[in-house]
């Protein structure tokens, strides 16, 4: 419930807000909002397991960001950002099947 | 035994949080301020970062069509103002073969100046005007890109050729004066006179031609061209007025002395 409160008050603050990004932080932002996604599929599995930590959440929603953002830059300064854009996006992309499998589990019995 | 890539997967999707019933900070989740806190702050951070990401990728579509329709506006434009220099080149021009034959009536007597002006009727530098024909030739209806449907180069070729075997004066393509330095020749899908890509229908002007080739080959080459290929065609019979061609120098290849 909280969550869907913060992410709707996200929401509305960036419509309202709708800041100007820079240039350079541009093609971050997918990948960021990937690991984000990982963070908090994560959290909201460990929450059904009955096993959430909000110390270990927001640093995992943090750190998952960060590196997600920083490995993309080392690649795009290494010629490779597309090729590190994929990989990252193809890990996370599966860490979110594998929470959200867990989920389903856990809610559905299924 | 793990295969290495059911090991990297399970590493990879490995969670970061402690197994239940091991120790945990707080004894119920979501049980202090903190934690709702923390959950609500995260959650709009990414909320945030979403909406902005989202329009940050369509102001950048917006943002590129808008480059798009400016180029094209500044295309028409240029375009427009080809025209009119073109226009104004066309009558500057005259203006220029009037005054030279002036000039050479003045200094070599009226018989140089008349000889003069047959030559340029015949090379096709100057524009001209008198009874004529007009054969437009368009695609078929149906024609799909890269089919033989479509009028080629060597289409306008063999109607051309027949035009001046009709004993025409002068043609014209698609306002591109033929002259002896002209070239019809297919270019990808563009047809290309003068070096310069004509739009279909293609409208070939041949002036001094008085009859509208019914007894000769150009209905029959058009009568063909239909059959086979579906193109569409129409023959006019009145005044036609052409462009003034562009006289090009003739270049001819250098040898550079050295050893091939």
């Amino acid at each position: 419930m909280i969550a869907i409160i913060g992410l709707l008050v996200g929401v509305a603050v960036g419509i309202l807000w709708n800041p100007v990004v820079p240039l350079w932080l541009e093609p971050y932002l997918p990948i960021a909002i990937v690991a984000a996604l990982d963070a908090v599929f994560g959290g909201f599995r460990a929450l059904m397991e009955k096993r959430f930590d909000d110390r270990i959440f927001a640093v995992s929603f943090l750190s998952n960001v960060v590196i997600a953002s920083v490995l993309v830059f080392l690649g795009d300064q290494l010629g490779v950002g597309a090729q590190m854009s994929t990989g990252v996006v193809v890990v996370l992309a599966m860490r979110i099947f594998a929470n959200a499998a867990a989920i389903r589990r856990i809610l559905f019995r299924a | 035994m793990k295969t290495v890539i059911e090991r990297f997967l399970a590493e990879a999707t490995a969670d970061e949080y402690p197994k239940a019933g091991s120790s945990s900070r707080h004894g119920s989740p979501f049980g202090s301020v903190v934690t709702t806190v923390v959950v609500l702050v995260t959650l709009a951070l990414l909320g945030v970062v979403a909406v902005v990401a989202a329009l940050a990728a369509r102001s950048s579509v917006e943002e590129r069509q808008g480059t798009r329709a400016d180029l094209i506006g500044r295309v028409t434009a240029q375009y427009d103002t080809v025209a009119a220099l073109q226009e104004e080149v066309a009558v500057l021009g005259s203006t220029v073969d009037g005054l030279r034959l002036d000039l050479i009536e003045a200094a070599a007597g009226a018989g140089s100046a008349e000889e003069v002006e047959q030559l340029a009727e015949v090379t096709g530098v100057t524009a001209l005007s008198g009874p004529g024909v007009v054969v437009t030739i368009d695609d078929a209806p149906d024609a799909e890109p890269g089919s033989l449907d479509r009028v080629l180069d060597r289409d306008v070729q063999a109607i051309v050729n027949e035009l001046w075997r009709m004993g025409a004066v002068g043609v014209a393509v698609n306002e591109q004066r033929l002259t002896q330095a002209s070239a019809i020749r297919g270019a990808g899908e563009a047809i290309l006179v003068n070096y310069q890509p004509l739009n279909r229908p293609y409208v070939v002007r041949a002036l001094g031609i008085r009859s509208s080739g019914t007894e000769d080959g150009l209905a029959e080459l058009l009568d063909s061209l239909a059959q086979d290929y579906g193109l569409v065609s129409d023959v006019e019979v009145g005044d036609v007025t052409l462009p003034a061609g562009e006289f090009r120098d003739p270049r001819f290849a250098q040898s550079t002395g050295g050893s091939p």
